[in-house]
């Protein structure tokens, strides 16, 4: 799976949200209105990683989140409860998360496939897999897998929500990727060598010794953790790979979307040829992520 | 290149019709019956919505009430398919929702609300992927999970997606949960959006006032099995951008997933020898699946056409599994489900549904659904062998 374009939105939020409205005509060439916020990061995001590449009319749209569009799901709660007011329709129909792949495939044209899909903390991970699932298949040529995550006000509120301490910075972002299948003709940016999910620390380590077989992948490889990563374990994996530790700087404020982030980052910056990017969960299980330069 | 294979190797269902297989079957062989009325007291709203709730589980500990029946539905399904302990651990799960969890923010932001000030909604961390986390946790399942909010074709995409990664070699089992439980957002969100009618639902009918809402929880086992076990045969979806809340009436969208997944399977339109529509009895989807349809089998006759939300209401993102499994089971068990006297006059929209159960004829049958955002889906089942 190639990567053909990407384009990126991140903020660190501290006093107020930044208004996003001149962003998004910048970004689709007209106003979009009706929308909040999700909406309108999900396009500043697609629309900067489709300027100068625009995407074929059959290209499927994959959008994730870790907390889809808290906005308007906390505005209509907080209208029934504390006000007394049902959701009004606009307002229910946006609940869906789907929603937002509907302005996505209208403002950009596209009639493939539409998915909102998530996983708890790889939501980007899991998009990417449906959408190479798709190109290796050879249904789709062409994918734009984006990964959304916004920030709501008060910032202490949303911490409360996210669980991190008072004192951790928050933030928004948005990080978009058009991907081709392998057949693709055209300059691309990078590949797309494994997304994948491995049960436990046992299946991580089998499946690195396969992917360092030759002495110069460790120098050649940058390792980028992800932020639920806990210390021994970061330590743990560069000890196993040797690949020296990467990560996107400054470093990003917390929110869902981080892969998303270091993946954007790792193509702008090309730190090393190849990108290996784990992350962890609860459970004990790896999700890896490895990217090579074109 | 040989596929793996992706069979119904055993299902779970709790609906408004009962809990278990037996009780759906012996549902489906009757007429549908009307909604029950249900209060929806949120805030200072009180609101008297129709609902088709879940037969056996009753809206008493609302903290429990939907661990409790997805746990029972998975638990129905492992057993159906007799899957021991360690093929249980490398379980992927694929899960279908428009509410996922909703239920429990409302319920503890409301509970809160009412015994503190400063209470805010959705303190308890929300996340599409939490109730996944936990399912996975209880079951100790340990292969990837995807949890699908796509509105009303969820848990189609979920199946879809399970059924290919499978057949693609990424995984080996594969535990499909389409699940949907009363929640305030919905309830008054259909409800302000004039969707509802308080009688039966008629699809495709001229006296079609609006669809029921349903509550659902329905697993499927996926996994290798024997040529003559049902499994997903071809599917599509596709975008469509009309409207935010409607198919295009003119059936071309629907006719394109439909094309789409017969080009996918690699049959033609002729090999289909019974259809499972949306029906959502409203007035402008049922059109644009009648036109669609109609579009599809042009110039040949149109197969025995059913409807299933009339029995088990609209199940939202539960729907792509949950009719999905009582139309296999269904076909399985000989019968086509009718809705007598609803959906009856070919003349309205150009179909008409199946009147006194249908003995189903061998081949492959489709499967429609359509949901908010322009999501379209279309899926194909049959037996291995059916091709």
């Amino acid at each position: 799976m190639k990567i053909i374009a990407h384009g990126h939105y991140a903020e660190k939020i501290e006093d107020a949200l930044p208004p996003l409205k001149e962003l998004v005509k910048e970004a689709t060439g007209e106003p979009v209105r009706r929308v909040g916020r999700f909406i309108q990061l999900a396009l500043i995001g697609a629309g900067r990683c489709l300027t100068a590449n625009p995407a074929p009319k059959n290209t499927g749209v994959y959008l994730t989140s870790g907390r889809g569009d808290l906005e308007i799901t906390l505005d209509v709660l907080e209208q029934m409860v504390e006000h007394g007011l049902p959701p009004k329709p606009l307002s229910f129909i946006n609940t869906v998360s789907n929603s937002a792949c509907f302005y996505l495939a209208k403002h950009f044209g596209l009639h493939g496939r539409s998915h909102f899909v998530t996983r708890r903390h790889a939501p980007l991970e899991s998009a990417l897999q449906l959408a190479a699932l798709d190109l290796d298949h050879g249904s789709l040529q062409s994918a734009l897998v984006g990964s959304v995550d916004i920030c709501t006000m008060p910032l202490a509120d949303h911490r409360t929500r996210l669980c991190v301490p008072a004192d951790t910075a928050v933030g928004e972002g948005s990080h978009w990727f058009l991907l081709s299948n392998d057949t693709y003709p055209g300059t691309t940016l990078a590949t797309i060598e494994a997304v994948i999910l491995l049960p436990d620390k046992d299946a991580l380590q089998q499946w690195l010794a396969t992917q360092f077989l030759s002495p110069q992948s460790p120098a050649n490889t940058v390792l980028a953790c992800g932020q639920h990563i806990d210390t021994p374990t970061r330590l743990l994996l560069q000890h196993l790979t040797g690949c020296s530790a990467w990560a996107a700087s400054p470093e990003p404020p917390w929110y869902d979307s981080h892969c998303g982030n270091t993946l954007g980052q790792f193509l702008q910056l090309r730190p090393a040829r190849t990108l290996l990017h784990i992350d962890s969960d609860p459970a004990g299980r790896f999700n890896v992520l490895q990217v090579s330069l074109s | 290149m040989a596929m793996n294979q992706a069979c119904f190797l055993g299902a779970g269902i709790a609906t408004h019709l009962g809990t278990g297989m037996a009780a759906q079957l012996a549902a489906l062989q009757r007429a549908p019956l009307p909604p029950q009325p249900v209060n929806c007291d949120i805030g200072t709203i009180h609101e008297c919505v129709p609902y088709k709730l879940l037969a056996d589980f009753p809206l008493a500990d609302i903290t429990q009430r939907l661990d409790t029946v997805i746990d029972h539905v998975i638990e129905q399904a492992l057993a159906a398919a007799g899957l021991d302990g360690a093929d249980r651990a490398g379980i992927s799960l694929f899960i279908g929702s428009s509410s996922f969890d909703i239920s429990l923010s409302e319920y503890s932001y409301q509970h809160a609300h009412t015994v503190r000030n400063d209470a805010i909604p959705m303190e308890d961390s929300p996340s599409f992927g939490k109730l996944g986390e936990a399912v996975r946790q209880r079951f100790g399942f340990r292969g990837p999970d995807f949890s699908f909010n796509t509105a009303c074709t969820s848990s189609a995409n979920a199946l879809w997606y399970a059924s290919r990664l499978i057949q693609a070699g990424k995984i080996r089992y594969a535990l499909v949960l389409g699940v949907e439980v009363i929640n305030h957002i919905t309830a008054l969100g259909f409800h302000g959006l004039g969707l509802l009618t308080r009688s039966v639902m008629k699809p495709f009918d001229a006296a079609r006032d609006g669809l029921v809402l349903g509550e659902a929880a329905s697993a499927l086992l996926l996994g290798p099995g024997n040529d003559s076990d049902f499994r997903l045969l071809g599917g599509a979806n596709m975008c469509d951008t009309h409207s935010m809340s409607a198919a295009n009436a003119d059936g071309s969208s629907v006719a394109a997933v439909i094309a789409a997944a017969l080009a996918e399977a690699g049959i033609s339109h002729t090999a289909i020898t019974a259809i499972k529509a949306h029906g959502t009895a409203s007035l402008l989807n049922d059109e644009a699946e009648a036109a669609g349809l109609l579009r599809i089998f042009s110039g040949s006759t149109l197969p025995p056409v059913c409807a299933l939300k009339p029995f088990i209401g609209h199940t939202l993102g539960a729907c792509g599994l949950t009719e999905l499994i009582l139309f296999w089971q269904a076909l399985s068990n000989g019968f086509i489900p009718a809705t007598t006297g609803i959906g009856a006059d070919n003349t309205v929209l150009g179909i008409s549904l199946v009147q006194t159960p249908a003995v189903p004829a061998a081949g492959i049958y489709l499967l429609d659904y359509f949901g908010f955002g322009g999501n379209n889906t279309a899926l194909l089942i049959g037996t291995g062998d059916a091709r």
